[in-house]
């Protein structure tokens, strides 16, 4: 049967293998690792769909393979080892998924969308043909990811590179190539800017009720440690439940747009790392304990640390909260990610003189901005929204366990 | 035959001097062209040399005396006419497109137009909005027309030779900012140098830029920026606008595969659509980016000196515009 790369995320498009765990000849059981792919957002380990022997390797490492593609094939005790084209189990195409929980990535859009026209130059379509490249497995880097020669160049093994490319470039030593993470980065923030309409909206919320609860709360159940972006993505899931309108989602469908919604509260966290962050999706937020709320957290952010996110932690979601608290800007504007309808920045926790029944008195607080896309959020809309959080921050009460 | 360095007004005058020479049935027409030697003194001496019957200054009607050179062209004369700005071709357009251009195939081919027209145009030389245009998309979509468009001395020489020759009307349009740069010129030759179409004047590798007169010296400014970043562009100069001949363009982008055109004329109705609908028809599978248009605004070139430097494509805009293709 085949191995069948599965799409983990709506943008997913391409994988390229890091590393064969496994070499051909070698027994293997059902949900032992196979292979380590590296997509878009970040490193997964394949695991092996049943018991058998991995009879072939079809890409090799350092190889791309577009979603739907065969990394390789398996020869199970019940199967021969051909195409998907043999009887029983092995006809269907297994999706096969190391990542945890064990379930197939969300169907995010419908599946036109899937087999959509790849955008090439013809000088790349022609060099695809001469090379025997497909072009399904290259990942284009020009205008509306348009593949272009560079591409295909890039695609190539090493031996053919220098027919393909004539003189051009010969760069200089201090050029380097951008890493699958931020080469990833650079294309989302580019689209945004260009995609999305957006517009932000500002609020200082005090922080004083929040940081009380919060030193009486110390730990969860379990022990499980209470953090400030807990207690902030409780505040932003009730809010977001009682204003669902800020659930939806922009679909870029064919011939028209069209909005969407997955009908539960889910929310993008936005994880710093090193060379880069990820947007891992806390899904099904709402009416949650700050225990339950910090465990996932907690989880999700290990996987983005370590670069080995779930299929769950791409499911798509429209709003993310990008929390800076603890750093050193006062407020910022965070760019949507393509797909999302907002996002919600959190500044440095500070200071403020306040004035209040004729008194002036310091509180603490930090700055809320909200990025908006006025495709789907209108001014008020986003400025209720901001409201009503606020409230649920100074005023509202907490759900520990 | 000698080469000599000379200017681009020098080449000029040195054609229309040798020709008249040469043919007796050759006279010129224009404003202030007698004895002050023409407003660009591109016809210094003449006046001169072959006297007021041949050298003749006219009013201020340019419907008048083109059309009289096309009766002087239907009665056995060679008549060249001067357009002092291109701007005023504008005035005589009836003459040119309704009767000079269709003269021969109105006769059924009895009588050839052996006319010349010769039109200063252009930008950069603060003459303001009615005297600073190239006209070069005015009269592209008229048949029985040979437009051509000098953009060194070598050229101004040689086209005005080859059109004062030829039997069929050409529009020649020279360009102002033009008439003070120099080149070597082979001078006094009696054969002629065909109109053959654009020509390479620069090689390279990385993308290939068409331009026009003085659009020409700004892609080889651009390319000088460029080759500091390693970037090595080619530069063709399209020189004959009617019948166009690209062939050295389609094998130029076949080399670079990313085409750039720069006119000193406003983008809709210009020559680069037809350069990039030929480009894409004879080497598209060598594309490898959609082609990139430089032109002026969609409004006349201003008077105001920052703002008419504004509008004229530079060296800068140029590289920046390969940059772009080659990054994106």
């Amino acid at each position: 049967m085949d191995l069948v790369v599965p799409q983990l995320s709506s943008t997913m498009e391409t994988a390229r293998v890091i590393r064969w765990l496994k070499k051909p000849g070698d027994s293997v059981r059902t949900g032992e690792p196979l292979v380590e792919v590296e997509t878009d957002k970040s490193a997964i380990d394949v695991e092996s769909p049943a018991d058998g022997v991995l009879s072939e390797v079809l890409v090799h490492e350092g190889e791309n393979v577009a979603v739907g593609g065969s990394l390789g094939r398996l020869r199970t005790p019940d199967g021969a080892p051909g195409p998907t084209t043999a009887t029983g189990a092995s006809s269907t195409p297994v999706v096969a998924i190391a990542a945890e929980p064990k379930m197939p990535a969300k169907t995010e859009v419908p599946s036109a969308a899937m087999d959509e026209r790849i955008k090439s130059s013809p000088l790349a379509r022609r060099l695809a043909a001469e090379a025997g490249i497909d072009l399904k497995t290259v990942r284009g880097t020009g205008p509306n990811a348009r593949i272009r020669k560079r591409d295909l160049v890039r695609a190539m093994p090493p031996s053919d590179r220098q027919a393909a490319s004539t003189a051009r470039g010969g760069s200089s030593s201090a050029v380097r190539p951008l890493s699958t993470m931020r080469a990833r980065i650079a294309e989302t923030v580019s689209a945004s800017r260009k995609i999305i309409p957006s517009f932000s909206l500002d609020r200082w919320v005090e922080t004083t009720q929040l940081a009380a609860a919060r030193a009486s709360i110390a730990v969860g159940r379990n022990g499980e440690r209470i953090t400030v972006t807990d207690m902030l993505l409780q505040a932003v899931a009730d809010s977001l439940a009682k204003m669902p309108s800020m659930l939806d989602r922009w679909f870029e469908g064919a011939p028209h747009p069209s909005v969407t919604t997955s009908g539960t509260v889910d929310i993008g966290l936005v994880v710093a790392l090193e060379n880069g962050l990820l947007v891992p999706t806390l899904s099904d937020l709402a009416n949650q304990s700050l225990t339950h709320i910090a465990r996932v957290r907690r989880q999700a952010v290990e996987r983005a640390r370590v670069g080995h996110l779930s299929a769950a932690d791409h499911a798509p979601t429209s709003i993310a909260l990008s929390n800076l608290g603890k750093s050193g800007a006062d407020r910022f504007e965070a760019i949507i990610n393509p797909g999302q309808s907002s996002i919600l920045a959190v500044g440095r926790e500070h200071e403020r003189a306040l004035a209040g029944g004729g008194k002036v008195y310091a509180a603490s607080g930090v700055n809320l901005t909200l990025s908006a896309d006025h495709r789907l959020i209108d001014g008020k809309l986003g400025a209720d929204f901001l409201g009503l959080l606020a409230q649920r921050i100074e005023h509202g009460s907490w759900r520990i366990d | 035959m000698t080469t000599q360095e000379m200017t681009y007004r020098e080449a000029i005058v040195t054609a229309l001097q040798e020709e008249m020479r040469r043919d007796a049935r050759t006279l010129i027409m224009g404003e202030d062209i007698g004895p002050s030697g023409g407003p660009f003194k591109t016809c210094q001496g003449l006046y001169e040399e072959f006297g007021g019957q041949r050298v003749r200054d006219t009013p201020i009607a340019e419907t008048g005396f083109v059309g009289a050179a096309l009766g002087l062209a239907l009665t056995g004369f060679r008549p060249i006419v001067e357009i002092m700005f291109a701007d005023f071709l504008g005035v005589c357009f009836d003459q040119i497109v309704n009767s000079i251009a269709k003269h021969r195939f109105m006769s059924g081919g009895q009588v050839a137009v052996p006319l010349v027209i010769r039109a200063i145009g252009g930008a950069g030389q603060r003459f303001g909005p009615q005297h600073s245009t190239t006209a070069e998309s005015w009269f592209l979509s008229v048949p029985g027309l040979t437009i051509a468009c000098p953009s060194t001395p070598a050229d101004a020489y040689g086209m005005l030779k080859f059109a004062i020759r030829a039997d069929n009307p050409v529009l020649l349009l020279e360009h102002k900012a033009l008439l003070g740069t120099k080149g070597p010129v082979a001078v006094g030759r009696d054969e002629l140098v065909p109109l053959d179409g654009a020509r390479v004047v620069r090689r390279g590798r990385d993308a290939t830029i068409v331009a026009s007169l003085a659009m020409v010296g700004r892609a080889l400014g651009a390319a000088h920026l460029l080759s500091t970043d390693g970037i090595e562009v080619e530069i063709i100069d399209l020189r004959v606008l009617r019948t166009m001949n690209l062939e050295c363009v389609f094998e130029s982008v076949r080399r670079t595969n990313l085409l750039v055109t720069v006119e000193e004329q406003a983008q809709l109705g210009g020559w680069g659509a037809e350069v990039v609908t030929q480009v894409v028809h004879e080497a598209f599978d060598y594309l490898d980016a959609p082609p990139e248009r430089i032109c002026l605004p969609e409004y006349p070139v201003p008077y105001s000196p920052p703002l008419e430097d504004g509008v004229i494509p530079s060296a800068e805009r140029i590289a920046a515009a390969v940059r772009s293709l080659l990054k994106d």
